[in-house]
């Protein structure tokens, strides 16, 4: 067999778009499994070595997360009846490098639970929404959730509501902050049972890879000494080790095409150079994201596939979910140092359902947190009280101790899949190749604002009992307008006309396309997805490596 | 810039606004405070003031000291006083 580098005109077994937190699994788990894989990856190969603690640079300037400024502009409107306007900052945020956000993410990895790929079932149907059960259970993927842990490089411990496990987490917990004391000591306190917050950063060497050193710059940040557990520093090397795998970064895709017989034939890309290629292939699969999955599908459209690829059930694109937050800051009298190491290191996850008494759908969990990510430029500039002066002599006194005294309690919450919510094309704007920017139209569901209110609240009263001596914070009332969480736009079901892939992550209308990312999720889990999108993946990987074994691709 | 001036010049007799006391700064500050204008100077001079001194301010990390950040590129715990006294007298 041919080995990597491979030629366009040559068919691979698999082209995979996208390189993040699924796309550098399937590539690996595919690559190992002997067949031929391209991964065409629209960002840049960056090493550990290239991170920096640049704030102006990484937050402040689009870094790794490009937008407008990059020739990348991306259009919001809340309803069909408005006119989308660009944003300055990107609705749909998604990191673009080798490793995706895998790379700059918190690194939360909560599993999924039972309830969450069967609520329809327990709860009923909800009215104007696509509320729906997923095609698998908890107990298909937890050998999965599983293998991400053992694979990928997993800190915990179980918690005291976790779903059952088959197996412990391969390294302890990570060492507690004061944000975490604060929360763990206020839960327990109120009745609550917090536990460390399971991480994709390693506490310990893991398969030769050095423990976390504690900087501080996780979320937005890439790790340069790879103790977060990106695909960049776990899967990928692995994946290239093979001699089966190439790693093509610089390109991006324009569309995939399809023969005669309505099969994916070659995905058409621009490398480095800017120059048109096209890679044959004897299967698609597409890891590209909530966002731009179904953006590729909607712009591969074709005479026998008007609507967009695989789209005859005309889901491509809808039920676009950002999970909700509610976010609550806390002044106290001794030194935090919130800014110093991960993100966050405890969580109460006692209101994963919340009841059904209270009028309203939701759920999610709390953890703990910086005010602002623990950077400087963006607590001066935003991490103050939020009635309190934003310039001048007290704006100035108050500082340093919103950065050194404070820390915050976020919420995280369910999303509702709704037709109305979508990702589409923009008619009126392009990006730098002439492609329509991503639209969105996006407008939480009423149950999901009154579900982050409900989280608010419990924070506030967490706070209190925490000793927090000033206390502000907000939800997004009027409705989000952006996010990272990417979820539910080609999601996954048994029935062709009213989901988009299979319960393999094959597309019902095309049998050698798959798509596993965010887009696959039926529901929107509690607020942390990639440890679900992981495990996606690696089940994928089995199903359609099975699949081609058998020459059912 | 030029429009802060004459503001300054008319409301004090033919000063500029870096002339003026810092009292009256405020008050001419205070009036523009919701305008684009000012929104954009506050955050170019928070951006110069908490930056990495490499893109050019934030001189000897005076931003940095100001607000208590301390750019080390790697902590031991304990980070806080709640977790020092969390690992000393424990939940």
């Amino acid at each position: 067999m041919a080995r990597a580098p491979f030629q366009t005109r040559e068919p691979v077994d698999f082209v995979i778009v996208g390189s993040g937190a699924a796309g550098g699994i399937l590539a690996k788990e595919l690559s190992t499994q002997g067949f031929s894989v391209v991964v065409v990856e629209q960002g840049p190969h960056l090493k550990p070595a290239d991170f920096e603690h640049d704030e102006w640079a990484y937050i402040a300037n689009e870094g790794l997360a490009w937008g407008r400024r990059k020739g990348h502009p991306q259009t919001f409107r809340k309803s069909e009846s408005e006119i989308a306007q660009v944003a300055d900052t990107a609705p749909l945020g998604y990191a673009h490098n080798v490793g995706g956000s895998s790379a700059h993410f918190s690194a939360n990895l909560w599993r999924f639970r039972e309830r969450d790929f069967m609520e329809r079932s327990l709860l009923g149907p909800i009215a104007g929404t696509n509320f729906a059960d997923w095609p698998i259970s908890y107990a298909d993927l937890e050998p999965y959730y599983t293998k991400v842990d053992w694979e990928i490089g997993v800190s915990g411990v179980a918690g005291p509501t976790d779903p059952p496990r088959s197996r412990g987490y391969p390294c302890a917990p990570m060492p507690v902050k004061s944000p975490g004391v604060l929360l763990e000591r206020a839960g327990k306190q109120l009745g609550y049972s917090p536990y460390p917050a399971p991480v994709a950063i390693l506490s310990q060497p893991y398969m030769g890879r050095p423990p976390c050193v504690h900087c501080g710059f996780c979320l937005g940040f890439g790790c340069e000494v790879s103790a977060k557990s990106s695909t960049l520093v776990t899967m990928i090397p692995l994946a290239e080790a093979t001699g089966n795998c190439e790693i093509r970064s610089g390109c991006t895709v324009s569309r995939i095409e399809t023969d005669a017989a309505g099969r994916a034939s070659e995905v058409v890309y621009w490398d480095v150079d800017g120059t048109e290629q096209a890679q044959r292939a004897r299967a698609v699969v597409v890891c590209a994201n909530g966002a731009e999955t179904p953006r590729l599908l909607l712009l591969s459209e074709s005479g026998r596939f008007p609507d967009g690829l695989a789209n005859s059930s005309g889901m491509v694109g809808r039920n676009l979910m950002f999970n909700g937050w509610s976010w609550i800051v806390g002044m106290f009298p001794e030194p935090v140092h919130a800014y110093k190491s991960i993100p966050s290191t405890r969580v109460i996850h006692d209101f994963y359902a919340l009841d059904p008494a209270l009028g309203f759908y939701g759920g999610g969990g709390i953890d703990s947190r910086s005010a602002t990510d623990g950077m400087p430029l963006a607590s001066a500039d935003w991490g103050g009280p939020l009635d309190g002066p934003n310039w001048g002599a007290e704006y100035k006194a108050l500082l340093k101790p919103v950065f050194t005294h404070s820390a915050s309690f976020v919420g995280h919450t369910t999303s509702l899949p709704l037709s109305s919510n979508t990702v589409t094309l923009d008619p009126n704007v392009e990006d730098r190749w002439g492609r329509p920017a991503l639209r969105t139209t996006y407008m939480d569901h009423p149950d999901d604002l009154a579900t982050m209110q409900f989280f608010y609240d419990r924070s506030a009263e967490l706070m209190e009992a925490a000793g927090a001596t000033r206390v502000w914070g907000e939800i997004p009332t009027e409705g989000q307008d952006v996010s990272v969480h990417l979820l539910g736009t080609c999601r996954m079901g048994d029935n062709a006309e009213e989901s988009v892939v299979d319960r393999s992550h094959r597309a019902h209308d095309v049998p050698n396309l798959f798509l596993c990312d965010g887009s696959s999720l039926v529901t929107s889990g509690r607020g942390q997805p990639t440890m679900t999108i992981m495990a996606l993946a690696f089940r994928a990987a089995d199903h359609i490596g099975e699949a081609a074994r058998r020459g059912e691709i | 810039m030029s429009s802060l001036d004459a503001s300054a010049s008319a409301a004090f007799a033919g000063a500029t606004f870096v002339t003026v006391s810092p009292e009256r700064q405020d008050a001419l500050l205070t009036d523009i405070e919701s305008s684009d204008f000012f929104a954009t100077v506050r955050f170019l001079t928070l951006a110069g003031m908490f930056s990495l001194p490499e893109h050019g301010g934030n001189r000897d990390e005076i931003g940095w000291r100001l607000l208590g950040f301390e750019p080390r590129h790697g902590w031991q715990p304990p980070f806080g006083s709640y977790d020092a006294d969390y690992a000393e007298r424990g939940e």
